[in-house]
């Protein structure tokens, strides 16, 4: 295994993922590392590396879910700060943001881990075949499931898309 | 699976699969071509793969966090946390395993006749006084194994910005026991800090627009450096409510660093 080259490719991509299913930008990139870690230690024998990368990786968040508490109270102690180098712009376009940065993260986490997976794994370009092999089910469902909770997200986040007939 | 006269539209997997380029149940070329024909399909289509698209625009909001920001750059990075690891000892494994076999003994000496069972149970109080002791000693830390433990290696972590001013600001929130704080006036064009938290520490380290703010706990042990470019003049350093120091980087010799213990007072 090329863990280095493995490395380059695909920390950020695993970083973004893990940021969007926990919220918690530590406990994300502490799990990136963690996931790396492992990849050298344990040397697995797969095909879709990428694929076994994303779901240690998610075990690692979900195992860990106690920062993210930690992370939250910390951001509500200190509204004003914004954390590693944002530079703070308009007061009312920030607090919307934020706004919708949170309600973007509640819509999700009222999805259950296996969908939160699914269609975040979506969302980095894996196939539905890819993402079934990470979540252990049948590649036959995985276009229900997808439907499902991006039907889900859609309707928390009053997502209405028009076709014309 | 191709469309029957009774169900002639694509199923929503199928459209999926199409969408994202797969080969599903159905042929690519015979989903492309039923799209072609059927509208209410076609329409289905773009309607998954818009709202997929709206979905995706909403996620994106929560990437204000640029990876760089936290992850280290090299893996090297990775390689010394992998060196900072506590080694599995072997020795509690295999008390597991004598006190296994002792437990099997003691089972099949109820079989046993009366002088033979007597010396059997002998045998197994006296392993087990031995098993007993290397379990302990597992469970208080204490070391077992042959080699001791590797020390663990302090975890490090980077944060690079941009002072946006000629000075810059370094706040420490309270003194510790342990632990330094180490200024260093580089020609590198970024200022960088860099944190060095023993295992299992995790102090937030919160960056300004105009310098940086360490949130360590009174009972820390962490120690931190701070690289400083030749472009900012000064530094306003403050450890907990003590007053303000400010240094010049003018003052510093090339490649200087000061050390400032932080469970000092000045």
């Amino acid at each position: 295994v090329d863990a280095e080259r493995l490395y380059r490719e695909h920390a950020p991509g695993l970083f973004r993922y893990l940021f969007r299913f926990c919220g918690d930008p530590e406990l994300a990139a502490d799990a990136v590392q963690e996931t790396f870690l492992r990849l050298v230690e344990r040397k697995p024998d797969e095909d879709q590396l990428r694929g076994w990368l994303f779901r240690v990786g998610t075990n690692l968040v979900m195992e860990r879910g106690r920062t993210q508490r930690r992370r939250l109270r910390l951001l509500e102690e200190n509204p004003g700060r914004v954390p590693y180098g944002d530079v703070p712009g308009d007061p009312a376009e920030e607090l919307e943001r934020k706004e919708r940065q949170r309600e973007v993260q509640e819509a999700l986490a009222r999805l259950s881990p296996r969908d939160r997976m699914a269609l975040l794994m979506r969302a980095e370009g894996f196939t539905q075949r890819e993402i079934a092999e990470a979540v252990d089910m049948n590649p036959k469902g995985m276009g229900s499931v997808l439907s499902r909770a991006q039907a889900k997200l859609a309707a928390v986040l009053r997502i209405n898309v028009e076709v014309e007939p | 699976m191709i469309p029957s006269a009774g169900a002639p539209h694509l199923s929503d997997d199928d459209l999926l699969l199409h969408l994202e380029g797969s080969a599903g149940a159905l042929l690519p070329s015979l989903a492309a071509a039923h799209l072609g024909s059927c509208e209410e399909c076609g329409r289905r289509a773009e309607w998954i793969r818009r709202r997929a698209g709206a979905l995706d625009a909403r996620l994106a909001e929560l990437d204000w966090m640029p990876p760089e920001a936290l992850l280290p750059r090299s893996f090297a990075e990775v390689r010394r946390r992998q060196a900072a690891r506590p080694r599995v000892r072997p020795a509690a494994l295999s008390g597991l395993r004598r006190a296994a076999v002792i437990v099997a003994v003691l089972l099949s000496a109820a079989l046993l006749v009366q002088p033979v069972r007597a010396w059997v149970l002998d045998w197994a109080g006296a392993r087990w006084e031995e098993v007993e002791g290397m379990l302990g000693a597992k469970r208080s830390g204490g070391a077992v194994a042959p080699t001791p433990p590797a020390p663990a290696e302090p975890q490090q972590t980077e944060y690079r910005f941009t002072p946006e001013g000629s000075e810059l600001r370094l706040e420490v929130a309270s003194p510790q026991p342990r632990g330094t704080l180490t200024v260093w006036v580089t020609g590198e064009p970024g200022a960088v800090l860099e944190v060095i938290e023993p295992g299992g520490e995790r102090e937030p380290v919160w960056v300004l627009p105009d310098g940086v703010e360490i949130r360590n706990s009174p009972s820390g042990t962490g120690s931190y450096r701070l690289s400083v470019p030749r472009t900012v003049r000064l530094v306003r350093l403050r450890i907990g409510d003590e007053p303000s120091a400010m240094l010049r980087t003018s003052d510093f010799r090339p490649g200087e660093q000061r050390i400032f213990p932080l469970r000092e007072r000045r």
